[in-house]
Parts: C-alpha cells; structure tokens; sequence
C-alpha cells in the first residue's frame, strides 16, 4: 500500500517537474532572442554610424587626392584626416579613433590590392596591432561598401577580430571608382566577454575558426567541430540549435552571419546561452516540489498512526485479557488496513476534488473576466459613439452652412464643443485601463463642477436632442435649473459621460417632444445632480431591471449598456443614484456625489513646467505628434531636434548633445524601447519618455530604459508633468 | 587729375601699337561644347566636372601660342581671390613662373590646397586678414586643381603655360590675341581637362589673321 502511495506521489512530481521544465525552457529561449534582437539592433545601428562617417570620411582630401591623381600622399592626408573625422564630440578624441574605435586603415588600389603604407607609422591609429593584409584586399573594387572581418594580433599578444569597413572612393575626374578605403574597426561588445548566467556569450564564425575569447580551449574545440559539419546552406539560412553541453551545461546556439551579401569572407556571429540559471532555479524548484511531497506524504502517514494507534489500544488490552482474542485482533488489523486504504483512496479524492474546484474556479475567473471584456468593448464602441455624434455632427453643420464658418464666434463655440467631445473620447479609450489593471485607489479624481458639467452637456449633446429631433419634426427643450454647489468630488469626462447618457435617454423616452430638466443642488455632504424628462415613464418591472447591463427597451438601437455604464461610474464615483419613474408622467434619474475636500489636491501642485531650458531630441514616425511635440517644447523655452525613426534617432542621439529624450513606442524599424536600450547604453542617466498608444497595457517596470511611460494622446500639461517626472533628481526618493 | 596722369600713358601704350607694325593679331571662335546647366540668370561662372571631365560652366577656352619665346625677368603678380565661397575667376591661365596671391574676400576661413602634379601645395587655413597674402609660385607647365579643405564645394583652377601669347575666350568662344612674333607656330586652344584642340598657323607682320577652332 505505501509502495502504491509512495509512487503515485513520485508520478506526480515528475509529471508535475516535467511541466516545470518545460515552462522554463520557453522562457529562457524567449529571452534568448529578445536579447539578440536587441543586439542585433544596436549593431545595425552602429553599423549605419561607422558606414555614414566612412562615406564623409572619403568625401574629403582623401578622394581629392585620387582625383587629382596623388596617391603618394593618401596615407599622409588619411593619417591626418582619420583621427578628426572618427571622434564623435570635440574633446572625447583623446586617443586618435578611440570613439569609434578604429584601429587602423589601407587604402586599395583599382584591383582592389592593399596599398602598402609608405612608412611604418601610416595605416595605424593603435600601435602594435598585427594582421595579415591580404585579409584586407577584395577582388575588385565595389559599388558600395563592403563589410568584413580580420583577425588581429593586438600589441600585448592577444588575438581579436576586427571588424573592417570598405568603402569606395569615387572619383568625378575618371568617372569611376578608383580606390577603397578600408578602416578596422574594435567590434561592438555582443552579450558579455566573459561567459555570465541569463547573458549571451558572442563570438565569431570565420574562415572554419570559431573565436570565442571567453570559453576554454576545449568548449571552443567542441562547438567548432559542430559548426564544421554544417552545410553552406545551412550556414546561410541562420539557425537556433537546441542545445549545445558546454562544460556540462546546456546552452542555446545561434548563429547569423553578420555581413551577407560582402565581398569579404563570410563571417557567422555565434550566440551562445547559458541556461544554467534556468537549471538551476528549475533544480531549486524539483526540490521543493520534492519537499512539499515527502511533507503531504509524512502528514498522511503521521494522521494514519495516530488513528491506527488510537483503534489499536483497546485490541492491545483484549490481547492481554485473553489469547482468544488473537483472532479478534487480527481481524480489527486488518480492518484497520482497510480504514487506512479508504483514508487514502480519500486523500486522493479529496485531493482531486480540490484540484478540480481550483480549474473550476479558474475557469469561471476567466468566464468572467472575458464576459467584462466583452461588456467593456461593447461599452466602449457604445461610449465612443456618443462622443463621435458632437464631432461628427458639428463638423457637418460647419461644412453644409457655409453662414456658420463666417460666424467666427460661433465657429470657435462649435470648435470647442468638438474638442471636448474628442477628449472625452480619448479618455473612454483610457479606460481600458482600468479593466487591465486592478484598481489601486489612487484613482485621479478631481473636484467638479456640477453647473458647468451640466451646460458643457447640453451643449454637447445639441445634435441629438435639438437637431435630430427637429429633422424628426419633435421639439424637445432642456431647462436647466443650477445651483451653485461647491464642486463635487470626481473624473469630469466620466460625469460627463453620465449626464451625456441621461439625456440621450431622456430624449428617447420623449418621442412626441417634451422637456427635459436638469437640476443642481446641495443635500448635505454631496451634490445632487437630477436629471428629469416628461416622457413615457417606466413599468415597474423596468424600473427594477434598467440599471442591467444589456437590458434595454429600445430593441436594436439600444445596447443596454448606457445606464448600467452610469450606474457604474457613480459607484466608482462612491455616489448615490435613484430613480423615480411614473409610467406616462416621466422619469428622474437623481445622482448624488460626494463633495470634493482639499486635501487630495496639494499632491500634484508641486507639477510645474519645467523652467530650465532643454534640448529635447524628439522621436516619432508621425508628423502632427512631431510637430504638437516641437511646438509644445518650443513653447516652454527648450531647442528641440526632430527625428522620424528610432535610427534616426539615435544617430541624432550620438552626434548631438541632449538632456531629454522623447520618443514613441511603435515605430517602423527600430522601436522606441529598443532605441532607449541602446541609448542608455551610451548615456545611463539621460531620461528618456516613452509616448505610447499603448500605455495602458504596459508597465513602466517592464522596461527599464524608459524613466517615464506616457499614454497617447499626450496634452501640453500632461508633457510637462512627465517632463517634471523624469528630471526630476532621484525618482525613487 | 588722375584722367590727366592717364592720359599720357594711354598715349604712348597706343603710340607704340602703331609704331609696332611687327606685331601679328589672330583672332576668331573657338567652338565650345554646350553648357550643361540651362541658362540661370546672374548664375556663377564656376567648375564643374561631369563624366571625368573638368571644365568652366559655362564654358571658356584658354587660346595659347606655342613655340619658344623669351623668358621676361619679372612677371606680375596674378590673383585668385576667394569670395561667396567660390573662387574668383575660378578658371585662370598663367605664365610659368608666376605668383599667384590667393587673397580671402570671405568672413569665413578658407583652406586652398592641391594635390595637383604640377603644383602641391597647402596653404592652411587663414581668413581676409592674413598678411602678407598666401600665394604661390607655378613653375611647371599643366593644370592644378584648387580644393578647400573645408568648402568641400568649392573648385578652381590654374592653367599654367609656358608661353606669354594667352587669352581666355568669352562663353561664346571668342577670342583675340595680339602683340604676337611672326613666324610658324601652334595655336592651341584649352576646352576642358581632356580636350585641348590645336592648329598650325603662319603669322606675318601687320596681319591680322582669323581662324576658328570648329
């Protein structure tokens, strides 16, 4: 029997292992390639940056000088010429080419043979460094510039590669390409140099030699020996391999070439990951599993002797009475055994039972949250329509009645009406957020004021019960009858939308016309907003039923979700809303709200525009974003430097100097995220904000080059605050 | 008054084209290729170099006697200023052996440099108030292109001439050449860095010969 127990248990952990495993082989390989994407992404950035500078570079005295036919004096302009043209800023040149870490340069002649150097000292801009200089000639000069690799002997005896640019020189005088210049580069730092758990380690493939100067001897013998075997073919179409033992541990290979299409030997850079981190916490994980067994299993054992013991005591006193009882005794044992298998077989039950309540019960979660989700979509459409009626509507009114575009004043009226109505739809796009994250009770109300939400209302909401019911030949008028009350405690669109609803409801329970009242007033600690028509009324049953989400009585038109979205937001709000309906007589809708108290509001005060003037590199693939941007930053007083993708971007980044970066998400190319990576790499503390459409949905945890995380569409006040957050000096403190 | 300190001058410079009958003149067309560029209104009269070949847009021809004169002990000093960042005239035709200043009418630095086989030479950077001004000596016959370092744009050139019997022709090809030795020589016309045309010509005391270049 505890044989059987013992290894149901153990199946289940190594079933349960298993999964465990598999789990963490997805993650680790997920990571894999996002980090060498990202790696991927900075080289080609970096490479867009040396190929660029090469190209001014021989747009110089150097093509002059093959033009005007003076190849003796190429190396002594190059020698001039090259130190200038690589350092990036003034002042960082402190070694000649140390910014982008050129090392050395040769010239190719029209055959695309090294010119050799007139003296020892030409052709390097790091002394000492050895390589062979056929490596560096091509066959032929090229059209375009060419990437290779060189293995170099570095002056303390070390072997590296280095990375070497061709790049034509063209000569207007011949009409021709006439010579190359090629110029070696220290390759950029792929993962780690020396190997590092949960980082990738990089090296290269080149002419059958693998150089990977952090793995031993033997490991680099071993992964040589796997890539030989390889076929052109393969090597060509880049691959992930499983896993490759190195030193006992599993890694992850993967392997690129970093030049296709050169006319320079191919070169494969080869990723490798170490998955012993994984192992590791995968082995952490076996043993507790393995713990938390071996516990259940001495949990059952230990309640199983102490029954046992407890049935066995009075059979011990009968065995001592009389021997007779031997038999009795053996019967209450194995009576006992057979206690003990049904306590088992219970467990096991019971077990099972929770198992099933625990699906169970994620099963309903996931029911519910995806009925929410549908309820809010359709809310949202439904929400986003109401708000698309004033802007659509005046829109039309301004384009059919060219009297209305003379009226400035009126045209303004009908311009702001549109505006507020976009924001509001702006902000029912937001509210996705609230689905996606739990409520933190922080949440961003502020005080409201009731009379002014109320006319802003009316305004907004003309179309419908002014326009469209005079086209319907009904007259329907508002009476508004405001008190003033000090403002109400709340999210103005949201109350906005509250009242948007209410008389479009209104309005529709009037289809012979009438008039709708809305009232402001003071009833203790809240304000009351009461919103009444003189239309159909309500039945009791709907009366009980309106506040339902989906329950409508308009058939189609009708989603069922206007009122229950209002019943929604007033909770939120911690109000109150009654109803009091007499069938043909009309109905009332009263809404009472909280007051607003001060003391919420000195948190924010503190959020001022930003006084000191800034340069500003700006990053978006959209021209208004870009211009709204420049325009808001020029305003403030900062210099502003525009760019249209995240390359750009950073090649703006290293030739410039900025104290801020703002930059979108989702861009063609390069994103904004991965372009904050690398600038961050270069610049730590320079703060970066990321504009996303997105916003909602993202965390600023999750990425850790971003200082602060904005949700499109971004207002000038807004800017500033985020502009606020991330100069600040210590945004943790 | 300094109409009346001219005059004399001019009266012996004529005084001694008439009592020169000896001198031969030649004159006529040179024929030029096509501008490259449509006619621009005040546009520069610069450099350009178009399917490996330099030459002045619009075009100009440098027409030259060839044949062995006497060297003069002294020669003018020429100029090539800089102005707008461009040189000025961008095309200029001299005798071996003389200096040419390179005065920079700019508020901006100028480098000239060539890397030209028949002049090399650096002059640095240096602005309008540079004394005395840079300049050069050009002692062998051939065409130097003129680079600054740091107006990548900017082109002119020398055309040095072991002769002094030189005239630059108008856009149209024109050209006139006078004071010159009778006698049997070559007269060459320089079009651009590839074409220079040439044809024998007999020149006679008092005459005034007329020959095109087709």
């Amino acid at each position: 029997m505890m044989i059987i127990v013992v290894s149901i248990t153990g199946l289940a952990l190594i079933i349960a292992q298993r999964n465990v495993a598999g789990n963490f082989e997805r993650n680790t390989r997920a990571d894999f390639q996002s980090q060498i994407a990202a790696e991927h992404a900075a080289r080609d950035v970096r490479l867009a940056v040396l190929t660029e500078r090469c190209r001014q570079l021989v747009e110089s005295r150097i093509r002059a000088a093959f033009e005007d036919d003076a190849p003796d004096l190429v190396y002594r302009t190059a020698q001039t010429e090259l130190p200038d043209a690589l350092a990036t800023r003034e002042g960082d040149a402190e070694t000649p080419g140390s910014v982008l870490n050129a090392k050395f340069y040769r010239f190719l002649d029209e055959k695309g043979v090294v010119i050799p150097p007139p003296a020892e000292n030409f052709g390097t801009l790091e002394r000492g460094d050895k390589f062979d200089e056929k490596d560096l000639a091509l066959r032929g000069l090229p059209e375009d510039h060419q990437v290779g690799f060189v293995v170099v002997h570095r002056a303390d005896g070390s072997e590296a590669v280095d990375e070497v640019i061709a790049t034509p020189i063209f000569s207007r005088n011949a009409n021709a390409v006439v010579a190359a210049l090629v110029i070696g580069f220290k390759p950029i730092a792929l993962g780690g140099d020396t190997p590092a758990h949960g980082r990738i380690t990089a090296g290269l493939w080149l002419n059958g030699r693998l150089h990977m100067p952090a793995l031993s001897p033997a490991a680099v013998d071993k992964i040589t020996s796997r890539l030989d075997g390889l076929s052109p073919h393969r090597l060509a179409s880049g691959f992930t391999s499983l896993s490759e033992d190195i030193n006992g541990i599993p890694h992850l290979l993967f392997l690129k070439q970093t030049n296709p299409g050169s006319h320079y030997p191919p070169a494969y850079e080869v990723s490798l990951y170490s998955q012993a981190d994984a192992l590791a916490r995968q082995r952490e994980l076996r043993w507790e599993i393995v713990g938390i067994g071996i516990l259940v299993l001495l949990a059952g054992l230990g309640l199983s002797h102490i029954l046992s013991s407890r049935l066995s005591e009075p059979v011990e006193t009968l065995e001592v009475v009389s021997a007779e009882n031997v038999v009795q005794r053996e019967r209450a044992e194995a009576a006992l055994e057979v206690t003990n298998e049904e306590l088992q077989a219970r467990n096991t039950e019971l077990q099972k039972a929770l198992a099933d309540l625990e699906a169970a019960q994620q099963h309903v979660i996931q029911q519910e949250r995806l009925r929410a989700l549908g309820q809010m979509a359709s809310g949202i459409a439904h929400d986003f329509n109401n708000a698309l009626v004033p802007i659509l509507g005046f829109c039309e009114l301004l384009q059919l009645s060219p009297n209305a575009l003379q009226d400035r004043k009126k045209c303004l009226g009908y311009l702001e009406t549109i505006q507020t109505a976009a924001k509001d739809a702006a902000s029912v796009v937001s509210r996705l957020r609230e689905f996606y994250r739990a409520n933190t009770g922080e949440e961003e109300f502020g005080p409201v004021q009731l009379p002014r939400l109320v006319n802003q209302a009316i305004k907004l909401t003309q179309p419908k019960w002014k326009d469209q019911a005079q086209a319907n030949g009904v007259t329907i008028s508002i009476v508004p009858q405001l008190n003033d009350l000090p403002p109400v405690r709340g999210e103005e669109s949201a109350l906005r939308e509250v009242l948007t609803n209410l008389i479009f409801n209104a309005v529709d329970a009037m289809p012979a016309g009438g008039a709708i009242t809305i009232r402001t007033r003071r009833e203790g600690d809240c304000g009351v907003l009461e919103v009444a028509d003189s239309g159909t009324g309500m039945t009791e049953e709907v009366r009980q039923r309106c506040l339902e989400p989906f329950f409508t009585t308009k058939g189609e038109r009708g989603t069922g979700l206007g009122l229950s979205m209002v019943f929604g937001i007033v909770q939120r709000h911690e109000g109150q809303i009654d109803l009091r309906s007499d069938l043909g007589r009309g109905t009332s809708f009263l809404i009472s709200l909280p007051f607003f108290r001060e003391e919420k509001m000195a948190a924010r005060a503190n959020k001022t525009a930003t006084t000191k003037s800034l340069r500003v590199l700006v990053v978006d693939d959209e021209a208004p974003v870009r211009a709204l941007l420049t325009a808001a930053l020029t305003e403030d007083g900062h210099e502003v430097e525009v760019a249209e993708q995240g390359v750009d971007g950073l090649r703006r980044f290293l030739a410039g100097k900025f104290d801020l970066v703002i930059t979108d998400k989702a861009m063609p190319g390069m994103s904004g995220d991965q372009m904050a990576a690398a600038i961050k790499q270069v610049s730590p503390h320079l703060p970066i904000i990321l504009l996303t459409g997105f916003g909602q949905f993202l965390d600023k945890e999750k990425i850790p080059s971003i200082d602060v995380l904005v949700a499109k569409p971004i207002g000038v006040v807004a800017l500033r605050e985020a502009m606020s957050e991330a100069l600040s000096p210590d945004p943790i403190a | 008054m300094r109409l009346s300190f001219l005059l004399p001058i001019v009266c012996v410079l004529l005084l001694i084209r008439t009592t020169c009958p000896a001198d031969a003149i030649v004159e006529g067309r040179v024929t030029l290729p096509k501008s490259h560029a449509a006619p621009v209104m005040n546009k520069r009269y610069e450099i350009v170099t178009k399917n490996g070949v330099v030459a002045t847009d619009p075009p100009r021809a440098v027409v030259y006697l060839e044949g062995k004169f006497p060297k003069p002990a002294n020669l003018p000093v020429q100029q090539m200023s800089q102005k707008n960042l461009a040189f000025v005239t961008p095309l200029l035709a001299v005798q071996v052996g003389t200096r040419v200043e390179f005065p920079n009418l700019d508020d901006t630095f100028h480098n000239i440099f060539s890397y030209s086989p028949a002049k090399r030479f650096d002059l640095g950077r240096y602005r309008s108030d540079e004394r005395p001004i840079p300049s050069q000596v050009f002692d062998v016959p051939g065409l130097v292109t003129l680079h600054c370092d740091i107006h990548e744009h900017m082109r002119g050139l020398i055309l040095i001439l072991d002769t002094p019997h030189f005239t630059t022709s108008d856009t149209d090809g024109h050209y006139r050449l006078a004071g010159l030795p009778a006698g049997h020589y070559t007269l060459k016309a320089w079009v651009d860095s590839k074409t220079t045309k040439e044809q024998p010509v007999d020149l006679k005391n008092g005459a005034t010969l007329h020959l095109d270049f087709p």
